[in-house]
């Protein structure tokens, strides 16, 4: 009885604490569910267009039998999303949050401490499973309404049952993941930094391993229905959208737990297939869970002994160095010395590079046979996509500066102790982020010279365009979050998640990521020269990228010495 | 000649409709070691943030060696080494590399940085560790680093917010000794605490705050000849509201000290 209501209180303490955004006061609440708004409603534009895209493709190829292989294929695609935003929320749930000391010295079982996390880790999970599942399978059912074929009700009953089940497999994955990661990061506790880059390209090489072989399954821009644009009639358009339909089945016909899943929706052989599906799911999670136990457990000691104790045998002397270098390197080791630190901001300056690596490859994989216009307008899309891409991952997203002073945490009073002004001190550290920033965006670029055609102008115009772009952004963001920083944290996820500071910046490089995916393509199909129409959208793009400079950072340095003053803490 | 000069300083917190500190005024002298007293909530670590930088002041001013905080804060900062309570520290650096740090903010030469940090070290016993990244360090040695980082530039004003928490005896006795070295100096320490045997050995001056309001300053002799009351323990609780017969019971107890000034307050109502 007593151990039950312990895990009750446990399980009720890590749901409050992950799964619902506090706020000091009303203010800042209304900001983020505003900011929380717009997102959403950015979001939504693609996603509705990705069902409008499944409902149509459904109702033209009217093949009940690739619907339900596409089904399963949504599934695994749900059960991939799953993974790539779970891994993290995981592993800063389970292992690397503040709360693990204090949960230590309470009388409760290291198996309930566990059980709970990883509920509330599964809970956060199937989150994101409802959000893809649920308007998928309600738009099948609705298209396979309009064609006249009727689902069983085992659909509707499984619906429910697959936004549940679905996660559950993935934490085998994440299971088996967290072994090396973990025992990585105990390994390279002694150097942090080079812990947290390994950390950072195990999970993206991780992912790469995934989504290249994924998406060059996939039917984007397949080009191998011999249809001629100019003659073609509506009859043409299912044959010309079957073998589409049919590549995005491959996927779902080889996973074997959601092609039975999808085949027990459908009615067919409901008893046998979910038998199929829920063994393996939870055996998958019965392993996941033991290992994740095993490595909790052995973790739950050793991890927080922390720090590094590495005993060199060089002799250290004292250095001595002027004040704006001192400011630099104490900012430098300050993040790449505390691996949550190091590895929100490396998330930024790697996942950039990697993901433009990664859907350029996809383009490139996809694009083979293409030719003439084809290509042209391919290539003006991975322009586009990459500095659209560069801007937004690593101008937009880089907690670094967005929570650049909540980050210093409670230790930022020292800071306001020392005699140097606010100035430099956010001038040293918007330094860091730029100089970090403009490099991994330049990464970005030198990455895409290998899969689209970049002429002379395009080069400038991105060496330009971008950096400047990030730069802007930097110093907006660092002195937003400067206004009013989130000093009184434990686990870095409170600063980095539900608050707003880190969304807005996110919002702010919208117009300027849309502009760079859209102009290449646009001036691409009315401009024929190449150089002119390179031209014409880097000019209009340095355009905006100095408004984005006169209206995010010029000046801006003027206001800090007061909002420096002015925090309490 | 006054190293610090407070007049009437006022703080009251933006989300808060109390003054925790509420108009006070008093000067520290060259060469002295300035007591700040009062019980939990008093307003003495408000007052120390206001001195140091790190709150804004609502009203009134403070000036450090003739600078303004508030109008000079660079020059007033220069002259100021600062202990926190908390010892607030950047973890991810190693010992050297902090005191490294704060030498290269307060401009002070490799020579000097060496000779200085080198004897406290020493004299602290944090040599072999000195190496080493903050995060493994004990509570006291945190503070004892802290105390090193403030000491590197030799500062005119030395300030302590309740330094002696969690220190050893070694390490406590050793910290009053830097505190009178450092006045022989001509420099000035002013540093808060509720250990009233710590205050009445190292002090010249003190002061007693209590509900964001100065009760009284000066010499301790002047203070003990005012007040009825003969010893500080007896001012420190009559002033700070314990009733009379619990008075008594104070004194009969002397060990009980430290619990007093914790619970005290709270248990006695
Ligand atoms: N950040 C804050 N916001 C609002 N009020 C605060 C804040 N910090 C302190 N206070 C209030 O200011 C008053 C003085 O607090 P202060 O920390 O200065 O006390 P203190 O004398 O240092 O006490 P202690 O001996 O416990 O350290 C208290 O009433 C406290 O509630
Ligand atoms: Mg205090």
């Amino acid at each position: 009885m007593n151990n039950l209501s312990n895990f009750k209180t446990l399980l009720a303490f890590n749901m409050r604490y992950y799964l619902i955004p506090r706020f000091s006061n009303k203010k800042d609440k209304k900001k983020y569910i505003i900011t929380m708004c717009v997102l959403a409603a950015v979001l939504l534009i693609p996603v509705v267009s990705l069902l409008v895209g499944l409902y149509a493709l459904i109702v033209t190829t009217q093949n009940v039998e690739a619907t339900r292989d596409l089904l399963s294929s949504l599934f695994v695609i749900s059960q991939i999303i799953t993974l790539f935003f779970g891994i993290s929320t995981y592993l800063q749930v389970m292992y690397f949050s503040n709360d693990r000391a204090i949960l230590a010295t309470l009388p409760v079982k290291t198996s309930d401490i566990f059980i709970t996390k990883l509920l509330t880790a599964t809970a956060m999970e199937m989150l994101t499973s409802l959000i893809l599942v649920l308007p998928s399978t309600i738009v099948t059912a609705i298209a396979l309404a309009q064609i006249g074929y009727s689902l069983p009700v085992w659909y509707y009953v499984l619906i429910p049952v697959a936004v549940i089940t679905l996660p559950l497999l993935v934490i085998l994955l994440i299971s088996i993941l967290s072994f090396p990661i973990m025992k990585l990061i105990t390994f390279f506790k002694k150097h942090q930094t080079v812990g947290a880059i390994v950390v950072v390209f195990l999970i993206v090489g991780f992912l790469m391993a995934i989504y290249i072989p994924l998406y060059s399954n996939l039917p984007m821009g397949n080009t191998n229905v011999d249809i001629d644009p100019e003659t073609a009639t509506e009859e043409d358009i299912p044959s010309a959208l079957s073998p589409a339909m049919e590549g995005a089945g491959n996927m779902g016909r080889m996973a074997i737990h959601t092609r039975a899943l999808a085949a027990a929706m459908f009615g067919e052989n409901v008893g046998v297939n979910l038998l199929i599906y829920l063994g393996i799911t939870f055996g998958a999670l019965a392993i996941g869970v033991a290992l994740s136990l095993l490595l909790f457990k052995s973790t739950m000691q050793s991890l927080d002994e922390g720090g590094s104790n590495a005993k060199t045998n060089v002799v250290h002397e004292y250095t001595q160095s002027n004040v704006t270098k001192a400011l630099i390197m104490r900012e430098i080791k300050v993040v790449t010395k505390d691996i949550g630190k190091m590895i929100n901001v490396l998330m930024s300056y790697v996942m950039g590079p990697a993901i433009v690596f990664i859907m350029l490859f996809i383009m490139q994989m996809n694009s083979k046979g293409a030719e003439g216009s084809e290509i042209d307008a391919i290539s003006a899309f991975c322009k586009g996509f990459t500095a659209g891409y560069a801007i937004m991952m690593i101008g937009g997203s880089n907690v670094g500066v967005s929570a650049g002073i909540s980050l210093e945490g409670k230790s930022f009073a020292i800071m306001k102790t020392l005699p140097i002004s606010a100035r430099d001190y956010i001038k040293t550290k918007l330094m860091v982020y730029d100089i970090g920033g403009a490099i991994s965006s330049l990464l970005c670029m030198i990455i895409a010279l290998f899969f689209a055609s970049f002429n002379i102008v395009d080069i400038i115009g991105y060496i330009l365009v971008v950096p400047l772009t990030i730069v802007s952004l930097n110093a907006f963001s660092l002195v937003r979050d400067l206004k009013k920083p989130k000093l009184e944290w434990n686990v870095i996820r409170e600063v980095t998640k539900n608050n707003a500071s880190t969304l807005i910046p996110l919002v702010a490089t919208l117009p300027m990521m849309i502009l760079s995916i859209v102009l290449p393509i646009v001036t691409s199909i009315f401009i024929p020269n190449a150089y002119v129409a390179s031209a014409i959208t880097w000019g209009c793009l340095l355009i905006a990228a100095v408004i984005y400079y006169f209206s995010l950072r010029f000046g801006v340095l003027n206001k800090v010495e007061k909002l420096f003053n002015e925090v309490e803490c | 000649m006054a190293i610090m000069q407070i007049s009437h300083l006022t703080k009251q917190y933006k989300n808060s409709s109390k003054l925790a500190v509420d108009d006070i005024s008093f000067d520290v002298k060259e060469g002295e070691v300035f007591g700040f007293l009062g019980p939990n909530g008093a307003g003495k670590s408000t007052t120390i943030k206001c001195i140091t930088g790190i709150l804004p002041i609502t009203e009134g001013s403070i000036s450090i060696c003739g600078h303004s905080i508030v109008d000079d804060p660079i020059q007033a900062k220069l002259n100021i080494g600062f202990v926190p309570d908390n010892h607030q520290m950047y973890e991810q650096l190693t010992a050297r590399e902090y005191i490294n740090f704060m030498a290269d903010i307060y401009h002070v030469g490799k020579e000097d940085r060496k000779i200085r940090a080198d004897k406290m070290l020493e004299l602290f016993d944090l040599a072999k560790v000195v190496d080493d990244q903050i995060s493994t360090f004990s509570h006291g040695m945190k503070q004892k680093i802290c105390v090193i980082g403030a000491l590197v530039h030799n500062p005119k004003l030395w300030i302590l917010d309740e330094p002696l928490t969690g220190l050893d005896p070694k390490s406590s006795f050793e910290l009053k000794q830097l505190m009178k070295e450092h006045c022989k100096e001509g420099n000035s320490v002013f540093f808060s605490s509720h250990m009233l045997e710590v205050v009445e050995k190292v002090c010249d001056r003190i002061s007693i705050i209590n509900n964001g309001k100065l009760v009284m300053t000066g010499d301790l002799d002047e203070i003990k000849a005012k007040s009825s009351d003969s010893s500080l323990e007896e001012i420190f609780l009559s002033i700070t509201g314990v009733k009379e017969e619990e008075n008594d019971f104070a004194i009969n107890d002397k060990a009980d000290n430290e619990f007093k000034d914790v619970f005290g307050d709270e248990q006695s109502k």
